[in-house]
Order: C-alpha cells, then structure tokens, then sequence
C-alpha cells in the first residue's frame, strides 16, 4: 500500500513544494553527483575546498575593484571574490552559471565562509545535466 | 503557496528555470510534428481544392489535375529548398521577417512579419473550425455548438502549448505520425491494389455539368487552389531556435524531410484520385481523401484509421501558429517592433505571452464569424504568399551582397522561387477576388497594414525612448545632500504619519512640510511634528487636483535641480491586495501624481499587525538602506541615484536580475564605463519572477520599520501618452505590489519624463 501511495504522495508534495525548494533539491543533487566535489556544509575555515555551485548573485564593486560572488550547492553557500581585473580577463560570470572551485577558504568578519581568487572552471549546471 | 498558484501547476505544470532552456530544445523526431502538423495537414485537401475548381470544366478536365499537381510539388521543392538556405543563413530564426528586414528594409520586413502574424491567427482559426465541422458532420448532434466546440478546442491546445514546447510536441506527434502512417498505408496499398486494376470510388463516372469553360484562367485557378499545399511551409525556419544543436542543421534536415513527406503524400493522393476516378462535389457528404479510403481500404478499419487521424491533423495545425506566432513576436519584440512583454517567457519556458495573445485573437475570429468555415478561409493564403515571396527576394538581395560559395547558383533558386510565388500570389488575390469576397477578405487586406503602422509606432517609440535616455543634455547633475525637498501628504495623523515623519526628519532635507484637508487633525500634528508646518488644503474640485496645485506651487518655488518628494504614509488593515481595492483614492493619488514634472512619489505603507505601540512615534530609522533597481544604465537610472544620494542612507546599492544574461552582461560593463561610485549586485531569479525575487533579496536587510528601513527606489518612465504606457514591461507595478506588504519597505517612484519625438526633437535642437 505504501508503495503504491509515496508516488502520489511525492507528487502531491512537488505541487505545494515553493519553487525555491525545488531548485534547490535540485542544485543539491546536481553538486554531489559532481565528481570530485565536496559539500559545502562540510568546509572550515583554513582548509581547502573542492566544490560544485551556481552562481546566486554578484556585486560589482567598482571603488572595491572586485567582483563576489555568492555560489550555493543546495547544501550552503559560499562568498568568492575575484579582483575586477583578474575576472574579467578570464571570462565572465553570471547568475545561473555553474562553477568548480578551488580554494582556500577564509573566515569573514561576519563569520562567513569566503574564496578569495580561487581557481574555478565553468561546469555543466544542473539543468544542462 | 496560493491556491491559484497550485492550480496553475496541475494545468500547466511544475515551474522550470531559465537553466533548463537547453532541455526544452526539440529532436528532429518531435521538431517535426510540431513544425509540420500545418503543410502536412494540407495534403487532407490540397487535392481537393483543385479537383473541385477544375470540375467546373467537367469530367474531361479532371484529368489536368495531375500535372497541375506537378506544378505545385515543383513550387513546394523550390519553397523547401529556399527555406533551407534561409535556415543555414539565419540561424536565429524569424524566417522571412529577419530575410526581408535585413536585406530589404523595414517595410519589406513589416510586411512579411505582419502577413505571417495575421496568417498564424487564420490558421488556428481555420484548422480548429475544420476540425469541428468534420466532428459535427460526423455527430449531428452536436450541430449548433460548433462555436463552443471550438473554443474548448483552443483552451486545451493553448494549455497544452502553456505546458511546454517540448510538451505538447511529444503529445501532438501522435496523431500527427498517425495521419502520415495512415495515409502512406492508403498510398503504398492503392499502388499495389492498382497494379491488377484500380478500384473504384463511388462517385467514379458521375457525370459533371460544364459550368465553365476549360480556359489558362480557370487551370491558374485551380494551381492556386493547389498552393493550399504550401501553407505552413515557412514555419521551420521560424522556429529554428526551438531545434537541438546544430540548430540550423537540424531546422535544413527537418525542413527536407517535411517536404519530403507533403510531397509524396500530396502526389499519391493526387494520382490515387485520379486512377481511382473520383469525381468531386461541393454537395458530397465524403472528401476526397475519404473516397479515395472507400475504394481502397472497404469500409473497414483503415477506412476509419485514415478519417480520425484526418480529423485530428486538422485541429492539430493549429499547433504549428502556437509554435511560431510566440517566436515571431518575440523576435519582433526583440527588434522593438512589438511591445516588451512578447520577451517574456513563462514557467514553463515558453513565451506565453505570445500564446495567449494568438488564443485570444483566434478565439474572437471563432466567435465573430460564428465558427463559419466559408467565412474565415477566404484570402487565407494571402499572407502566406506575401511572406515566401518577400523572403526569396530578400534571399537574392542577401546573396547579391554576400557571394558565397556557389552564389550565382542560390541567386537564381531564389530568384525563380520569389517571382513564381509572386505570380501565385497576384493569382491567388485574382481569384479570390473573382468570387463575392467573403467577411474573411477585408480582415486581411484591412489587418495587415494596420499591424504594420502599429509596428511601426512601437518601434518610432521606442527608438526615441532609447534616445531620450542616453540625451547628453538630459544627463542628470550632481546634487548635493540637502537638494530635498518633502511634503508628507496627512490622511490622518496616525502610525504611518509618525513612520513619515520619522523618516522625514532622518533624511534631514532642506524643508519638509505636510498638507491635509482636515483641520481636525491639527492638534495632534502639533504633539507628533511641531517643527513641521501643517496646510490644511481647500478641495476645491477633487482633493487629488488640490494636491497637484499645491505641488506645482511649491515646485515653482524650489530650483529647478532641487527634489521634491511627496511622503504618502498608509496603515493597510492587512496583507491583502484587497485593501488596494478598500482604498482606491490614495492609489489615485500616488497615480496622478507620478506624471507630475519634477515630483517623486515615496510611498510609507504601514500593515496594522506590524504597529510597534511600546517604541517612539515618529522614531528616525539608524539605518536606511537604499536599494535602486536597475533594468539597464541611462539617464533615467542615474536620476534615480542622484535622487537616493539625497536620502543619506547609510548604504546605496543597486540590484538587477539576471533574465537575459547579454543584457544583464551588458548592465555590468556599463556600470563599470559610467564609473557609478556605487555596487551593482546582479541576483539571480531562475523563475524569472522579479517581484519575488527582489522581496527575497530584501529580507536580507531584516527591515523593522523603526531602527532599519529599506527604500526601493525604482526608476520609472512616464510617457505622454497613456496607450505607450501599455509599451512598458509595468515592472514597477509588479514591484510595488509585491513591496505593499513587506515590513519596513519605504517604495520610491522616481518619475522619468518621457517626451514625444517632436517635442523632444525641439529640446535637443534648443
């Protein structure tokens, strides 16, 4: 009987799930099926980290001269910050791109996690497949 | 979630995001039901069409219908194999507008994309009522509903379009394979069954009454008869963007095969009818492709596989106008030659703007013509013709310029195909217009330069529009911090009045005063804002003229780079958008006094549930943020943060949502070039729901209305005329209804005037 019901179940939760919770389902499942890639949720500040996201947001910081990025995997997000000059020879980068980093991550003020010019690659996100 | 957000997932599906585009792009298997349900669905009366024009010659004369349908294939080959080259050649699709528009100009190219537009509204019409009348005749008891039918018809195809292009594809290619199985099946067993003898039809050797005689003008007649085959022809190169990668390669493939297919299909029906003598008859109960079912197949069940799928191919064209009618605008739009809105795509990816436009339009011809056959197909191939023959011409102009490899050879298949379909099509406006001329005629005629004009219009503004803004002279100056200016308009003195007032004070600005129209109120504006002078208004006329006047007055009195903010503090009793409903004369104001030269409108709503009675009335905010929404960087952007400079905020920032990643690209490198001493943060909104997406953003801030505000600043451009408003994307009103309810949201409208061309030219010239 349960096994009959989940797949109505699931499917009624999918039509009251918030668009939010879908897309990040699915940007969770999408960065641990990356191979290589770590959680997000698992990095410490002094440490190393490997990780899949999508871009959520930038800033532009023209007195700062940096660009940040927010990037989320699904599991936590993290702060990367490119110095204008650096990113901007390099390639672009926008909301919805997916990435793989690399890179040391630092404590912020704030508590926050951060990459400062991490090595990163664009990857296939996880509507591309 | 709503309850109306969760029925519109069960209808048209879970959400997708804009990542997921590359996901909706179709295989050639699917590509080619969508694309070719239309000029396949021809071939159920292609054949037809001419037989009956060449029956007014009599039986004799039935025998040229053959050879005509030679001519015809031969047209279909050259069309095909010119669309081809247009595919390769303009791998962003938009077919014979793009072809016409580059090669030719702008009329040339508002000619085809109008004559396409009017032609994807026809279609949809005319297949969905086909497709009824072979219901109705088939269940006479449905006779008399037949407008009903049709409309339900144009629900369930626009909801299935709604769902996804992929979507409906994969549903529509059912029928569509099976009109193309089942009448290769009636081919491939009428050529066997023929070799020991062709069976019969039954109205084989009945004889015709010469009506007319057999003359060039009556077999040109029947050859444009036959060019009903062509219809639908263009819609691949249309739509190539909606192909998998290599799209263009793809969109030639599916182009070839589609041909392919109506080809063989239209000259084995046509042969099929000829060796099996169908004799054609306006008061027939059976269409030809039916007769031709009866000799061949009995009156078993292929006969009746080949009438179903008959019936549903022919509701099924409809699909096709769903696919390009959407993309087509959307690419007008693109080329400002329709308004913003068409760029918009959907939850389900799908530009359903364009989608429901095209159900609504064909919907009010259903209902205006009473779903009546003979009225809406008159002219129909008319914009059809105007567009294959504006698109070869265009073809040879492009090669004329380009001469690549071979180009003398594609010129010359350009150049016979455009003067062919040119012919076609004056024969075609001859002889339709040798009959009375329908109801249907003058719509077309009358629509498609109308559409042009409104083309046209759309582009005139919005050019001017683009120039108005990037005007060196209407670049805004600095101002310093105390260039400001309030007056908070007092509907009562209450939490919302002391929140403005509140605010106010913590702007510091140079003066700030308040207006009311009840001098009741004096008293307790004396406790909340002694230093603030109350004018009590005369309502001579309405209260919202007499704020206008006090308005105009005070900015008479201030230099004219100085602002001038009308505070409108509000206690909504809830979160609901019926309390704009409730309060419809304070959504007035806030209304007529955008227009106003020289006023901004900051609006302080205040939700009952969020009255804080133990903190200080009239509490000034520690921290302001001040965040301005950005589309693109111009002139009108940069007047709104001029205007937030003024507010001293603790922290100025700028947000824009990446929708369209060139133009969101774009913002970025502009805002570095315009050396904004400001952050620009580019968010993220995969729905494309930009009024969620910002009240996402906003909560950052953790507003409470009393220690920590956020001001929303949102540019926003004021045409003179109210029918261009309609023009703009209406982002600020999506906006500001979402913002009405969030806590500690202070909403800024910072009005950009728009000018007329000739107005504007005379600013320029000054």
């Amino acid at each position: 009987v349960t096994a009959s019901v989940l797949p109505f179940a699931q499917l009624f939760n999918r039509l009251l799930d918030t668009r939010e919770a879908l897309w990040v389902d699915k940007v969770r499942t999408w960065a641990c099926a990356v191979p290589g890639a770590h959680p997000i949720a698992h990095a410490e500040a002094g440490r190393r980290v490997d990780f899949a996201g999508v871009v959520e947001s930038i800033r532009i910081d023209p007195i700062g001269g940096t660009i940040q990025a927010v990037v989320t995997d699904g599991t936590g997000r993290m702060r990367v910050e490119w110095s204008i000059a650096r990113l901007t020879s390099a390639g672009r980068t926008l909301p919805g791109h997916a990435f793989f980093l690399t890179g040391l991550a630092v404590a912020t003020p704030e508590g926050d996690l951060m990459l400062r010019d991490p090595f990163w690659r664009e990857i296939r996100g996880p509507e591309q497949g | 979630m709503s309850r109306g957000a969760t029925l519109k997932r069960v209808f048209v599906g879970l959400p997708k995001p804009s990542g997921a585009l590359e996901h909706t792009l179709l295989p050639k298997i699917i590509a080619l039901p969508v694309f070719a349900s239309d000029p396949l669905s021809s071939n159920a009366y292609a054949t037809q069409e001419i037989l009956l024009v060449l029956a007014l010659a009599g039986n004799a004369a039935l025998s040229l219908a053959v050879p005509i349908s030679v001519a015809v294939a031969t047209l279909l080959t050259i069309v095909v194999i010119s669309y081809r080259q247009t595919v390769r050649a303009y791998p962003n699709g938009g077919g014979a507008f793009r072809v016409s528009y580059e090669n030719l100009g702008m009329v040339p190219g508002l000619l085809a994309a109008s004559a396409l537009l009017t032609d994807y509204v026809m279609t949809v019409a005319v297949s969905i009522v086909a497709g009824v009348d072979a219901i109705v005749s088939a269940a006479e008891g449905l006779e008399g509903l037949e407008v009903e039918i049709a409309l339900i018809f144009v629900l369930f195809v626009t909801l299935m379009n709604l769902r996804g292009v992929k979507e409906s594809g994969t549903l529509f290619a059912i029928p569509t394979y099976g009109f193309v199985l089942s009448i290769f099946a009636l081919i491939m067993t009428g050529a066997v069954k023929c070799l020991g003898g062709c069976p019969a039809a039954e109205t084989a050797g009945t004889p015709l009454e010469v009506e007319h005689a057999l003359t060039i003008f009556l077999v040109l007649k029947a050859y444009a008869a036959g060019t009903t085959a062509l219809t639908g022809v263009e819609a691949i190169s249309d739509g190539v963007q909606a192909f998998r990668y290599p799209q263009s390669r793809n969109a030639a493939t599916t182009l070839a095969l589609m041909g392919a297919l109506s080809i063989t299909m239209f000259m084995g029906i046509t042969l099929l009818a000829r060796y099996t003598g169908v004799v054609p008859s306006h008061t027939s109960d059976k269409t030809v492709v039916a007769q031709i079912a009866s000799a061949i197949f009995g009156t078993g069940p292929m006969f009746y596989v080949v009438q179903i799928m008959t019936a549903a191919i022919l509701i099924l064209a409809a699909n096709t106008a769903y696919q390009d009618f959407p993309r087509l605008s959307s690419i007008l739009a693109r080329e400002h030659f329709m308004p913003r809105q068409f760029l918009n795509r959907g939850d389900r990816l799908v530009f359903s703007n364009g989608v429901i436009v095209l159900a609504l339009l064909a919907s009010s011809l259903i209902v205006f013509f009473k779903a009546d056959l003979t009225s809406l197909i008159q002219l129909y191939l008319v914009g059809v013709f105007i567009s294959f023959t504006m698109s070869q011409f265009g073809m040879v102009s492009r090669w004329k310029k380009v001469r690549g490899p071979k180009w003398q050879r594609s010129l010359a298949i350009n150049a016979f195909g455009g003067t062919v379909t040119a012919v076609v099509f004056f024969v075609v406006v001859t002889t339709k217009f040798g009959r009375p001329p329908g109801p249907g005629a003058w719509i077309v005629v009358t629509v498609i330069p109308i559409i042009m004009y409104a083309m046209y219009s759309v582009h005139r503004h919005y050019t001017d529009l683009a120039r108005q803004l990037e005007l060196p002279e209407r670049r805004p100056v600095d101002r310093r911090a105390g260039n400001q200016h309030m007056v908070i308009v007092i509907n009562q003195v209450n939490a919302a009045a002391a929140r403005a007032v509140g605010y106010a004070r913590s702007v510091r600005p140079s003066s700030i005063s308040a207006i009311t129209f009840d001098n009741a109120w004096t008293g307790a504006w004396e406790r909340l804002a002694p230093e603030i002078a109350l004018t009590i208004l005369e309502p001579e006329g309405s209260q919202i003229d007499a704020v206008k006047r006090y308005l105009l007055a005070r900015r008479a009195e201030l230099p004219g780079d100085d602002f001038l903010t009308a505070v409108i503090p509000e206690v909504l009793r809830s979160r609901s958008l019926s309390e704009v409903l409730r309060r419809p004369g304070l959504h007035r104001l806030k209304a007529a006094l955008l227009p106003q030269p020289g006023v901004e409108v900051l609006d302080i709503p205040l939700v009952k549930e969020d009255i804080d009675v133990g903190s200080g009335w009239a509490q000034e905010p520690v921290r302001n943020y001040c965040v301005i929404l950005v589309s693109r960087v111009h002139n009108a952007l940069l007047h709104a943060i001029e205007y937030a400079e003024t507010l001293r905020p603790t922290d100025i920032r700028a947000v824009t949502f990446g929708l369209d990643p060139e133009e969101t690209e774009k913002v970025g490198d502009d805002w570095l070039l315009a050396q904004i001493p400001h952050p620009l943060e580019i968010e993220d909104s995969p729905y494309r729901d930009i009024g969620q997406s910002l009240v996402h953003y906003i909560r950052q801030f953790a507003a409470d209305g009393v220690d920590r505000v956020v001001t929303v600043i949102i540019p926003e451009f004021i045409v003179e005329k109210r029918r261009h408003q309609i023009l703009h994307g209406q982002t600020a009103l999506i906006v500001k209804r979402h913002l009405l309810f969030e806590t500690g949201v202070v909403v800024a409208s910072v009005p950009y005037h728009v000018e007329e061309p000739a107005a504007a030219a005379a600013t320029t010239s000054r």
